[in-house]
């Protein structure tokens, strides 16, 4: 097995065609970029919605004549709802305190006491946080003794909950149209790469080459242009400033894991055409 | 017509290539071959002259097994139409030396290699690629050039090349197919007298051409062909 000829051969390939090769190179690293930019969208998109959700809030304002010991046993019932993930009270005073803060103004020149009830701020489980659950939590701390009023963003989540469903499926077809034309482009080149060495195989075939051998350094060929595409395409997403992301790690294996794919899709697609 | 002997082991001489009544169709156009008769035996030199879609090249076809017959049988060495494998074909032309009218050089490496090819399907060793590449370029004249690629060759020297590469691995029989048509006057009778060479060394030689003049001047058996058949 000649394999030294094999790997010589490849490269040789790519130095015979330097066009060709660097166009298929160029096709893999785009379609790959592409394809990139659908997961980065995707998986922003995916994170916005997840903080919207999470910073919807639910605040339940106390009878203001209680006291905050008497408070302190409501929350022991409001930590008992199911889909509650934690409960922080708000003291008459801290409550004052967050809207001089706010509002920068002092209440007393105004009123003589505070106005302002103690509070509860409920945090929901992540599974809570769509309009309906939010509502069910939201109706049961509401008929707890003491507690005179809950509020939170449902509208907010409504939203969400009403409009993710098209978004998604919005992007879903939008990912699968460019992952197709991706694999089109790519399958496209090389097949045309194929066409131009197509005069080529005829006379190895005539000289005695078995189809195995001619097959083999276009396989690898195939595979060094994938990864050299991939590799273009990772140094792409590393010049975008990406590389303290975490994504980034993902993205390498997703590197290798598309330059062999394409690296394969070459070498077989070359193969169907050798032994026909 | 042939002064040397080759006789196989068991003492007879047997045909390189025999074609037994051969018939051929394309199936795009329903021409092709009639009935076809051939035989060739070693170190034989043959014309296989005919008009212009006679099937000479067509007969050149059956023997390289490109195509195959729908009826009759040829045979090439250990390899019968009937029984090969699709696989066994590169087999089947490593015995085989073929050139042809537009040299089918391959136009991406340079002469060195397009001699070595024939001999790296084969998984010959480096040193001994090396030494016969450059002993059948010596035999074409050509070992100068082993380093220019095939567009900076004239048409002669580029069918010299070819026919380097299919010597190069000490065929059964050279198939030559119109190897002088490209050619002037002078490169062409160059081509012609290293065809008689390989043959005076032992190689046979069966040569497709329509040139009746250059072939009643050899004096080498002649195969005619007409409309697909052969007299
Ligand atoms: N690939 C093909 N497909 C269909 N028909 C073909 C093909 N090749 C040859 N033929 C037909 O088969 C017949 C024999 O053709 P062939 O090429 O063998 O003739 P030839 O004697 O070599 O002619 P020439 O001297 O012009 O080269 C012709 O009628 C031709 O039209
Ligand atoms: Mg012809």
């Amino acid at each position: 097995m000649s394999v030294w000829y094999t790997v010589r051969e490849s490269l040789e390939g790519f130095r015979r065609a330097r066009m060709a090769a660097a166009i298929t190179t160029f096709t893999v690293a785009f379609a790959l970029v592409l394809m990139a930019l659908v997961y980065i969208v995707a998986s922003n998109l995916g994170r916005v919605v997840l903080n919207l959700r999470a910073r919807v809030q639910m605040e339940a304002f106390l009878d203001p004549s209680l006291t905050d010991q008497e408070a302190q046993k409501i929350e022991d019932q409001i930590r008992a709802i199911a889909g509650v993930a934690g409960v922080e009270f708000v003291s008459k005073e801290k409550a004052l305190l967050e809207f001089e803060r706010e509002f920068g103004e002092d209440v007393f020149s105004v009123l003589d006491e505070n106005p302002l009830p103690a509070s509860f701020r409920i945090r929901l489980k992540p599974e809570f946080r769509r309009s309906q659950l939010a509502k069910q939590v939201a109706d049961a701390v509401g008929k707890i003794d003491g507690v005179d009023e809950v509020v939170y963003r449902g509208d907010i989540l409504a939203l969400l909950d009403r409009y993710m469903g098209y978004v998604l499926l919005g992007g879903a077809i939008f990912g699968v149209l460019i992952g197709l034309g991706s694999v089109l482009l790519i399958s496209n080149t090389i097949r045309l790469a194929i066409l131009s060495r197509a005069n080529v195989i005829e006379i190895m075939k005539l000289v005695g080459a078995t189809n195995g051998f001619i097959r083999r350094p276009f396989l690898l060929e195939g595979m060094l242009q994938g990864l050299l595409g991939g590799f273009v395409d990772a140094v792409r997403s590393g010049a975008g400033g990406q590389s303290r992301d975490p994504e980034s790690h993902r993205g390498g294996s997703a590197f290798v894991f598309w330059s062999c794919g394409s690296g394969l899709a070459t070498g077989l697609a070359r193969q169907c055409r050798c032994s026909s | 017509m042939n002064s040397l002997d080759f006789s196989n082991s068991e003492g007879r001489r047997r045909p390189i290539v025999r074609i037994y009544n051969a018939r051929m169709v394309y199936s795009r156009t329903g021409e092709g071959l009639t009935r076809v008769n051939l035989s060739v035996d070693p170190g034989e030199f043959v014309f296989l002259v005919g008009p212009s879609g006679a099937g000479k090249s067509t007969v050149l076809k059956l023997i390289y097994m490109d195509v195959f017959p729908t009826e009759g049988q040829v045979i090439v060495g250990k390899y019968n139409s009937i029984y090969v494998r699709r696989k066994d074909i590169p087999y089947v032309r490593r015995q085989l030396g073929i050139v042809f009218q537009d040299f089918r050089l391959l136009p991406d490496r340079d002469v060195f290699e397009n001699v070595a090819f024939a001999l790296r399907v084969t998984g010959a060793r480096r040193k001994e690629i090396k030494r016969k590449v450059l002993r059948a370029l010596g035999e074409v004249g050509l070992s100068h050039k082993r380093s220019k690629m095939p567009h900076q060759l004239s048409g002669g020297e580029q069918q010299r090349v070819a026919l380097a590469r299919a010597i190069v691995n000490e065929p059964l029989i050279v198939l030559a197919d119109e190897p002088t048509g490209n050619l002037d006057p002078e490169a062409a009778e160059m081509v012609m007298n290293l065809l008689l060479r390989i043959n005076a060394k032992g190689t046979a030689v069966l040569m497709a051409t329509h040139n009746v003049d250059l072939v009643e001047k050899m004096g080498k058996r002649v195969v005619r062909i007409e409309n697909g058949r052969t007299f």
